[in-house]
């Protein structure tokens, strides 16, 4: 029942899937190492990211290319105004005004979402050539599948020697380690916080069409599972660990493909309360994540 | 070069520093003394700008920078060695040290770099491992030539001495005599009394944040109190 090439095709949308997760790990492993804030609302950018390359290609055809520069650059004029309307303000307050912050900013986007697109889903399509299949033997792979792999394959490694080899990277950082040595040291944390939200948007949003083109729908509470799983990911790899968000995200998304595909048809509906029972196990032998650091307690 | 002028701090509603005065005159060593929760670390967070003072003036330069943000006073020249050397563990050496020349934009920090190397020359040795594998000693080092990458005129130190081996105290003092040999101004907090009465032109004591005596070092050390207090009778 269970063919070679049945399983192989089930194993790259569960890679595709995880890219995505892991994708927006990134994005909230980042904030969450300098501001310790779990970014309820990352998901609302997800969904906005797909609406608005969905109103620029399907509606006005602006050209692809184009428009996922567009697409890019609205992600990140997202995140200046996530942090200076939601954030800048909260500095030096704890986490817990951060958090709810950030969960009332959710709602907001995803009502306002629902307000303006209504609560019909939308057919989302990428142009015609995203969906060509490039055959391997018995297995074939479509162009946004590897569109989707190789653009989070970059986007990591592009990331990862940014935090290397660079000086906003490296002080990012520093950060990330000590907010008050590093304000000590003259580094203005105010734009490193803010390049970090600038970062994670941008690269929720340009999820936001890889999610609905590989899904061809979209709707204004898709956020949500979205945000969620994507937290799920951070929590499995080690919070504040970039390579274990990574690592997390591909489990997270080849372990829900894999349920829905290799169980019993009527155990589908339950992939989201396997997922998370997969995180209560990983927490349960390993408290830190798979690659975390023992948080160190801060009196 | 440094002056301040009636400061008061708070930390919420309690009151950390009381009118406190205190001026470091350019080229000079100068240590601020006194007990655990006196004020002293709060003084120098007042210089940094971690801290705004409610009320004073903190007077760099002939400018009053009270409401300035900490990285426009590191740009000015000011740096620090923290409380507890504070360096950045999961960062190497070398990038330790480029994180103390941060705000600089001039052509000098290789040159800097090769002076702090010369100063320390363990931390050339060990530039591409991580800090948080350097004993206590060497991350004090550290710490110093990350503070000097930033090429200050005023260098705040913190307890310089704490926690270190007997023999590496010596060495870190030396260390501040080169310094300021170089023509770096120095804001020195220690507890140890002895240490920093060697290497200061000029003592405050700092008491429940208050500054209630301040002197040469050989006047201070000879009050029957300090002696009491510091220095084992």
């Amino acid at each position: 029942m269970l063919s070679a090439s049945y399983f192989a095709q089930q194993l790259i949308n569960g890679i595709v899937l995880g890219s995505m997760y892991s994708l927006l790990a990134l994005g909230m492993t980042v904030v969450y190492g300098i501001l310790r804030l779990i970014n309820f609302a990352h998901g609302a950018f997800v969904m906005l990211g797909a609406f608005f390359i969905y109103f620029l290609t399907s509606l006005w055809n602006v050209p692809f290319p184009l428009a996922l520069v567009a697409l890019a650059i609205f992600g990140g004029v997202m995140g200046v105004f996530y942090d200076t309307v939601g954030f800048r303000k909260l500095r030096g307050r704890g986490e817990l005004p951060l958090l709810i912050t950030s969960l009332g900013i959710y709602i907001f986007l995803e009502n306002l979402a629902k307000m303006i697109f209504s609560p019909q889903s939308y057919a989302f399509s990428a142009p015609d050539y995203f969906y060509d299949r490039i055959s391997l033997g018995n297995v074939s792979i479509a162009n946004i599948d590897v569109f989707t792999i190789a653009s989070s394959i970059i986007i990591v490694v592009a990331f990862s020697l940014f935090l290397r080899k660079t000086k906003v990277g490296i002080a990012m950082r520093a950060t990330a380690e000590d907010l008050e040595a590093a304000r000590m040291m003259g580094i203005n944390i105010d734009k490193v916080i803010l390049t970090a939200f600038i970062i994670g948007t941008a690269i929720a949003a340009l999820t936001g069409f890889m999610w609905g083109a590989k899904y061809s729908s979209i709707q204004y509470n898709i956020g949500f599972m979205i945000g969620v799983k994507a937290f799920v990911a951070v929590v499995i790899g080690g919070l504040g660990s970039v390579a274990g968000s990574m690592l997390g995200g591909y489990i997270l998304g080849i372990a829900e493909i894999l349920t829905v595909g290799l169980l019993p048809p009527g155990y589908a509906p339950y992939r989201d309360g396997i997922v998370f029972t997969l995180l209560v196990i990983i927490l349960l032998t390993r408290p830190s994540g798979l690659l975390g650091q023992k948080e160190e307690v801060r009196i | 070069m440094l002056k301040l002028d009636k400061v008061d701090v708070y930390y919420g509603a309690i009151q950390a520093l009381r009118g406190v005065s205190i001026k470091v005159d350019e080229g000079k060593v100068v240590s601020l003394i006194g007990a655990n929760g006196a004020g002293k670390t709060t003084t120098l967070k007042t210089v940094i700008g971690l801290l705004k003072p409610k009320k004073g003036k903190v007077i760099y330069k002939g400018e009053n920078i009270a409401h300035l943000s900490s990285h426009k006073r590191v740009k000015m020249g000011i740096s620090i060695v923290p409380e507890g050397r504070r360096i950045f563990s999961r960062l190497t050496v070398l990038e330790n040290l480029m994180i103390g020349a941060y705000t600089r934009e001039d052509k000098g920090i290789k040159d800097d770099l090769n002076f702090v190397m010369d100063l320390f020359p363990i931390l050339r040795e060990r530039e591409n491992q991580l800090a948080g594998t350097l004993s206590g000693g060497e991350q004090q080092m550290l710490a110093i030539a990350r503070a000097l990458m930033g090429r200050p005129e005023l260098l705040l130190m913190d307890e310089p001495s704490l926690g270190l081996a007997p023999n590496i105290v010596i060495e870190v003092y030396k260390t501040i005599k080169e310094i300021n040999k170089r023509g770096v101004t120095i804001l020195l907090v220690e507890q140890n009394v002895n240490m920093a009465q060697r290497v200061s032109s000029y003592m405050y004591v700092l008491e429940n944040g208050i500054v209630n005596i301040s002197g040469t070092p050989q006047n201070v050390v000879s009050l029957d109190e300090i002696k009491k207090a510091y220095l084992g009778g």
